[in-house]
């Protein structure tokens, strides 16, 4: 996986090789030698293609800032993995509550036609001793609420609809 | 390792309101632990200084490197027995740092009914041993005891697990090449003559510290002999003639000096090398906890949010993320100690006793440390699940976990309840360390189900005999279960009874298992070998 770099808007894939003892940058098509000498608390010598320049660079979690012949530039690190994974993972796409579990409604707390938001709990279940929220996988309206406080459902009964998205 | 992304609001009421009952539960439980260890009766005190002897609190400062952390244990233990009159089961137990070895500190407590053996200090102390044969982590003893609480010798002295287990742990220590120094600052009479006679070096106080098999009183029952305290077994006595005990020291102080420098001289132990990463602090706050545990103990919530809070940069490679989803399972670091965390987000399902009896073994094959969060009201029951084959799906996670190699760490964080005890780890399946946070419970079941199972059996006996329960009747035998199921449930009761190994502040978990971590590695780790699963 390259690695990416945010400068502006702009977004650059940059790769570090070091070969024979020398670094070189490739972005894009183009290869850089380059070589950084550390000469103070966060202040180098650059040596970009044999030309020496003076940085400050100071890092932090997401960014690295650079301050370099009078310009300061904050250069954004996006981690590939990130970038691929995206999201955290979460499936907030469904339409269908279905029960984890045989269990007892608890409270009923929407009602078919209201329009809920992703993370509202739209009833709450007991089985096993342990009280579950069901709550909206995502923002829509509901559709069907098929049971009652006091009720009781097997598993993968269908507690709660969502209307489908509209494309 | 990703970041888990956490969708706690901590602006939202539910937050807040978990977050001051959270601080009402803190506040007594710092209470009851500021009081067991430092409230004394003032005679008591007294009684102290004018023996010249300094307080146990005193003496951990003489002993331990100032500015390290020391994990003490199960500071409440006996919190419910005796009429709560044996603070902290009047011992003193936990790992520290002296002269840069960790060790395991045991030291009596004096100012407690000078310092007897009641059946809870026995068995707070055969615990601390065991942690230190199991960690390989020398022990120091600070040993100043009247002897066994005679009114109780039943629960002291014979079973298996009782006194005679203290001297036969430091023997297996002994044998294990696990040095022990022990600190004579009182008497030492009786079985308490073998806990210095058994120990690599020790120091005994002149003038305070005595050492003998029966004591004066005894001695003229028996045979008539009158004696001095320091002529049966005192500092001099000890340290010229008899060789019983080996550094003779004027005072408490100096007696410190020397235990500090006998363990400088401790080989430092070869670690077990284990994956590392640099330590980095959890993203989201661990004080973050207050806010997220339920009020309701019944009330499920992700154990994701409560990994990002525990381990290093919140960062977790979740393995099956789609299987099994009661039990969240996954890599972490803590304290860049690399280990496998196993959390409950639900009832144990067929799938995810699978997954937990596979990820359990993935662990032992690459030597991973095994973290268990147990909030756990259970494996699922029902015809479909018994069909299913639960009981056989839940034996093969025990085989893995009771199989394990890996050194094992627990924190009951919720509830605790029946088999799922067993199979996350519980108290029998021999974890390095098991702790509680305050608002745990531990039983069977849980108070209501007692209760409604109780009164149903009731209704139905008295049905036959013809007669309804009133609401009354029923209150009037459902108030007593639930009033003694909610103390017995606790983790105040667990921790008297020394279930567990101390109640921990949440926020407080990270640091504890990481220090427990760095322990274990004292201890080489296993090839892996396993019994048989049933398939």
């Amino acid at each position: 996986m390259k690695r990416e770099f945010v400068i502006g808007s702009e977004s650059y894939d940059v790769l570090l090789n070091k070969a024979l003892g020398e670094y070189h940058l490739d972005v894009g098509d183009r290869q850089l030698a380059i070589q950084a000498e550390e000469i103070g608390s966060g202040e180098y010598f650059i040596y970009v293609d044999g030309r020496k320049q003076r940085a400050f660079v100071a890092v932090d979690d997401e960014n690295t800032y650079i301050h370099m012949e009078g310009k300061a530039v904050t250069i954004q690190r996006i981690d590939p993995f990130e970038k691929i994974m995206g999201g955290d993972g979460a499936d907030g796409s469904g339409s269908s509550l279905l029960a984890p579990m045989p269990g007892t409604v608890i409270s009923v707390n929407c009602e078919p036609g209201q329009q809920v938001s992703e993370g509202d709990v739209l009833m709450v279940i007991e089985s096993m001793k342990l009280e579950t929220t069901v709550a909206a996988p995502r923002e829509g309206i509901v559709e069907q609420v098929n049971f009652s406080a006091g009720d009781t459902f097997d598993q993968k009964a269908l507690l709660v609809s969502l209307q489908a998205e509209e494309e | 390792m990703r970041r888990i992304v956490s969708n706690i609001s901590t602006q939202s009421h539910e937050f807040k309101e978990n977050q001051a009952d959270m601080a009402r539960v803190l506040n007594e439980f710092r209470q009851l632990q500021q009081k067991a260890r430092y409230t004394r009766p003032e005679r008591d005190m007294q009684r102290l200084n004018k023996q010249k002897k300094l307080f146990v609190r005193d003496r951990l400062e003489l002993l331990l490197d100032p500015g390290t952390p020391f994990l003490e244990f199960s500071s409440l233990a006996a919190h419910y027995a005796y009429e709560g009159t044996v603070p902290g089961a009047a011992v003193v137990t936990g790992i520290g740092l002296v002269s840069g070895r960790e060790v395991m500190v045991i030291a009596g407590d004096a100012s407690v009914k000078g310092g007897a053996w009641y059946p809870l200090t026995v068995k707070k102390m055969v615990r601390a041993l065991d942690i230190a044969i199991e960690n390989r982590l020398p022990v120091i003893h600070i040993c100043d005891s009247a002897g066994g609480f005679l009114p109780l010798q039943s629960g002291v002295f014979p079973d298996r697990f009782a006194a005679g287990r203290i001297f036969r742990n430091q023997v297996q220590l002994s044998k294990m090449n696990i040095p022990q120094i022990a600190i004579v600052c009182g008497h030492c009479t009786a079985g308490g003559a073998y806990v210095p006679a058994l120990s690599d070096y020790n120091i005994i106080v002149r003038g305070t510290g005595a050492i003998f098999l029966g004591g004066p009183p005894l001695v003229k029952a028996a045979t008539g002999e009158v004696v001095t305290v320091e002529a049966l077994g005192g500092c001099d006595m000890h340290t010229t003639t008899s060789g019983t005990a080996d550094y003779p020291a004027d005072n408490e102080p100096q007696a410190f000096a020397i235990a500090r420098d006998i363990a400088a001289q401790f080989r430092k132990p070869k670690k077990q090398v284990i994956e590392t990463a640099p330590v980095e602090a959890p993203y989201y706050d661990p004080e973050e906890l207050y806010g997220i545990i339920p009020m309701d103990r019944k009330t499920q919530y992700d154990v994701r949010e409560v990994i990002a809070r525990i381990v290093d940069g919140s960062r977790f490679h979740e393995y099956q993320p789609a299987y099994g989803k009661t039990l969240v399972c996954g890599y972490a670091h803590i304290w860049g100690y690399k280990v496998g965390i196993l959390g409950n987000n639900g009832v144990l399902f067929n799938d995810s006793a699978k997954k937990a009896a596979h990820f359990i073994q993935l662990c032992n094959q690459n030597k991973t440390p095994l973290v268990f969060l147990q909030n756990i009201t259970g494996y699922m029951v029902g015809r479909t699940y018994e069909e299913e084959g639960i009981t056989k799906d839940g034996a093969k996670m025990l085989m893995a976990q009771g199989g394990s190699v890996v050194p094992k760490f627990t924190v009951i964080i919720g509830g605790s309840f029946g088999a799922g005890n067993y199979g996350m780890c519980g108290r029998a399946w021999d974890a390095r360390v098991l702790f509680m946070w305050p608002k745990a419970e531990i039983g069977v079941m849980g108070a209501e189900q007692a209760a409604n199972t109780l009164v149903d059996i009731k209704t139905r006996q008295m049905q036959k005999e013809g007669i309804t329960l009133s609401e009354k009747d029923i209150e009037a035998i459902r108030t007593p279960i639930m009033e003694s199921y909610e103390r017995d449930l606790s983790a105040y009761y667990s921790t008297s009874e020394l279930w567990d190994d101390g109640i921990l502040d949440p926020a407080d978990t990270r640091n504890a298992l990481g220090m427990s971590i760095a322990c274990s590695l004292n201890a080489q780790i296993d090839d892996q070998s396993y019994g048989v699963f049933r398939f």
